[in-house]
């Protein structure tokens, strides 16, 4: 007992109190990882405002800016619902998504993320008959295949959303082609040509290291940066589908395949598959950033999406890119292929159904696409307001506009509910193929069996 | 090691009680605690290794399967011999390169408290600018060591991009950031007996002499909690090779963590990775055992000898 008055009675009610009040404040909700980027509204919705949460994956100032501006405007002009946008890192976005969905507390907006994994799982709303009530949307303004997409077993799963045009074109740094002796105005058509031009453009020093690539054949829409969640490009480029959904299954054990991942060892092969893995981790992927390889100047072909016009002509405004078709097999020499974009407004089971498909809805109007397109070079598959934009204001997006109606196939990511699970295989039979460890066939073989598999033990019920 | 006996009473009465329940409800908060995020997820997990499970849909019981697929998975055993060659080279050599620096910190010499907090610093750096600074280091079109070896007409070295190269380049950074290993080592290193040294001294040992049988033998119970910490944080490696390789080149980085990571979350196999959960938990606690049972013969206690 303290000799000077406080008895031990009060000094244990004291330490009481203070433990009541330290487990008091630590019960207090924590700010979660999902924090705003710094483009978010420091405006408190006001309490009579339903709030919808909107998760999406794209980041970057300018970006993250355009879509804040619209769920600002949307926000300005809505009563009822007030939007709160959150840009989360592409890799992180499914462990938080999945953890939110089994706190219940979902986002009431998903987009950017493995869609046909949660579409396939019932995770997210099936939209039909909001679409078919909805006075803003008309699925015949959409391009045929985007709207396709967005559907999982005869059931609409996703809206268009943000950023959904076409994914396909060679581009190229017109000075790197011609300092090689080759001419920009007659660009390769088949995989044999783009090697001839790969060869004469790639440089090394005199002690065989890289200096100047030709052509990264994984680099961005090729399949193995952020964003990819198939191997989308290579299938179609050889003329074959991977997945068959009519039958539910999968089609890697075909010669076409073996094909495709032949013609990525033979551009490996040349420069050195260390050497290759070296520059795309050096300089990184894509066309977003001054310093990665295209824009930076030290690459000169890559295969992208329409993006890349607006993209390139803000981090990299003193070089003359060409856009034009990719190439093929030599079989398929001539045939002109595009791909509709694969991003759309999701509404998770739990979430504000209603009032998430107002703004969703939104973000397909005019007002929203001519935002986005503004702040960010974004399109979506919405064909009444593609006929206003001007493409003349960007270099190389004329190619992407033209391309939608001149291609003789027009095509669309495949509903694989096991998207991730692939695209985890085709990494590593590319990289199996690349550095030597299989040959081409037994890559396609194993690739084959691990899906076939994987779909029998997730998704017996389609097997 | 002094040891402390609580002694029970020899019959629980009235204040006795009061007592244990006062005690309790001060443990409380750490107790609920442990309850809800440590024993609650442990025993969820385990039940969910014997299910198909993706979060999304019910769980689908499927008995052993979980581990029987696990055992047929080659990839499950490539990651776990990544894992175990990171433990059987990272830990000597980190532990080691600690000591070391230690040793020569523990001297007297101009300057010793700035070099002291410059091998400190990156116990206290974020992960993600440890990475950032070594892909820069490591890269073979610019990098800091490549930079050089090109500017005398050498080929770089593929530090992160060749499968054979890759993993010691992890080690290399892992042995880099043991700061807080070397603070520890300090420590043991200044409670050795000055007069050990001098009666060595007397006996004519050298200098490497000393360090051998007399540092390093008094300093065997910090070696003994530093190798088991490591041990532990090495066999569940994860943000630094996730950051530099995802797994890459080919595999040759994909440590057990990460694949753990892949299956639970990008494969939604929730089910699966509980199973490779507690097979890593069975594989840490052997692994810790056997050191624990082997450390009578290697660790001196100097005090429990006296």
């Amino acid at each position: 007992m303290n000799k000077r008055g406080m008895s031990r009675r009060e000094f244990l009610r004291l330490s009481a109190a203070g433990v009541t009040g330290l487990l008091a404040t630590s019960c207090v909700p924590q700010p979660t990882e999902v924090a705003p980027t710094e483009a978010v509204a420091t405006v408190a919705p006001p309490p009579e405002k339903v709030t919808v949460d909107w998760w999406y994956t794209w980041s970057g100032p300018s970006v993250v800016e355009a879509l804040q501006a619209v769920a600002d405007r949307f926000n300005a002009k809505n009563d009822t619902i007030y939007v709160e946008g959150h840009s989360i890192p592409w890799e992180e976005v499914e462990a938080k998504l999945l953890t939110a969905i089994a706190g219940g507390e979902p986002p009431d907006i998903a987009a950017c993320i493995s869609y046909v994994e949660f579409w396939a799982r019932g995770a997210m709303q099936p939209l039909d008959d909001l679409i078919a009530a909805s006075e803003v949307i008309d699925k015949d303004d959409f391009l045929a295949s985007a709207w396709q997409a967005g559907m999982w077993q005869g059931k609409t799963y996703g809206v268009p959303h943000v950023e959904s045009y076409l994914r396909f074109g060679l581009v190229y740094n017109e000075d790197l082609v011609k300092d090689a002796g080759l001419d920009p105005d007659s660009p390769p058509q088949t995989w044999d040509e783009a090697f001839e031009w790969h060869e004469a453009i790639t440089k090394f020093d005199a002690a065989g290291n890289l200096e100047l690539l030709g052509f990264d054949p994984m680099d961005a829409m090729g399949g193995s940066g952020a964003g990819i969640v198939d191997p989308l490009f290579w299938p179609q480029s050889f003329g074959f589908k991977w997945w068959l959904e009519d039958g539910a299954e999968f089609a890697f054990d075909n010669p076409l395949f073996v094909e495709a991942l032949a013609t990525i060892k033979r551009f490996y092969d040349h420069v050195g598959v260390e050497k290759m893995e070296g520059f795309r981790s050096s300089y990184g992927t894509w066309c977003m950033s001054p310093t990665s390889g295209i824009p930076a100047g030290v690459q000169a072909m890559v295969v992208t999406g329409y993006w890349a016009a607006a993209s390139l002509k803000q981090v990299a405004p003193g070089k003359k890119f060409r856009f034009t078709w990719p190439p093929n097999s030599s079989e398929r020499k001539g045939i002109k292929f595009q791909c509709t974009g694969g991003h759309y407004g999701s509404i998770p089971i739990g979430g504000n159904l209603e009032e998430a498909f107002k703004f969703v809805e939104y973000t397909t109007t005019e007002e929203a696409s001519q935002i986005i397109f503004e702040g960010s070079g974004f399109l979506g598959p919405r064909l009444s307001y593609l006929e206003k934009v001007d493409a003349s204001e960007v270099p190389g997006l004329e190619f992407f506009f033209n391309s939608a109606t001149e291609a003789d196939e027009m095509n669309a990511g495949l509903a694989c509910p096991l998207s991730a699970f692939v695209y985890d295989q085709w990494v590593e039979a590319v990289d199996a193929v690349n550095f030597g460890d299989k040959t081409p066939e037994q890559a396609a073989q194993d690739i084959q069996e691990a899906c076939t598999k994987q779909l029998g033990e997730q998704f017996p019920e389609l097997t | 090691m002094a040891s402390l006996q609580i002694k029970k009473p020899r019959h629980f009465g009235k204040q006795s009680r009061r007592n244990f329940l006062r005690g309790v409800l001060f443990a409380s908060p750490w107790i609920v605690g442990f309850l809800l995020w440590t024993v609650y997820p442990l025993v969820a997990s385990f039940y969910y290794s014997f299910m198909r499970y993706d979060v999304l849909r019910p769980p689908r019981f499927v008995g052993m399967g979980n581990y029987i697929d696990l055992f047929n998975d080659n990839l499950f055993h490539k990651v776990t011999g990544n894992t175990f060659y990171f433990v059987a080279l990272g830990v000597p050599l980190g532990l080691a390169s600690a000591f070391a620096l230690a040793a020569l910190l523990n001297n007297d010499f101009k300057l010793r408290s700035f070099f002291r907090a410059i091998f400190f610093l990156p116990a206290v750096m974020p992960t993600i600018v440890i990475a950032e600074i070594w892909r820069w280091v490591y890269s073979p079109q610019y990098g800091l060591i490549n930079a050089v070896l090109r500017s005398w007409g050498l080929a770089a070295i593929p530090w992160l991009s060749s499968p054979s190269l890759a993993k010691l380049s992890l080690i290399i950074i892992h042995c880099w950031s043991q700061g807080a290993a070397i603070v520890i080592f300090l420590a043991a290193l200044q409670d050795v007996p000055r007069s050990l040294y001098d009666a060595a001294l007397v006996d004519g040992a050298n200098r490497w002499q000393q360090l051998w049988h007399v540092t390093i033998p008094m300093c065997t119970p910090a070696i003994l909690f530093v190798g088991l910490t490591n041990l532990i944080d090495v066999f569940q490696y994860f943000t630094l090779g996730w950051l530099l390789t995802q797994g890459g080149p080919n595999r040759a980085t994909e440590f057990y963590s990460m694949y753990l990571y892949r299956n639970a979350f990008k494969f939604l196999k929730m089910g699966y990775a509980s199973a490779l959960a507690w097979v890593l938990f069975l594989i840490v606690v052997s692994v810790t055992l056997l050191i624990f049972r082997t450390s009578a013969r290697w660790v001196y206690y100097g005090s429990a000898a006296e």
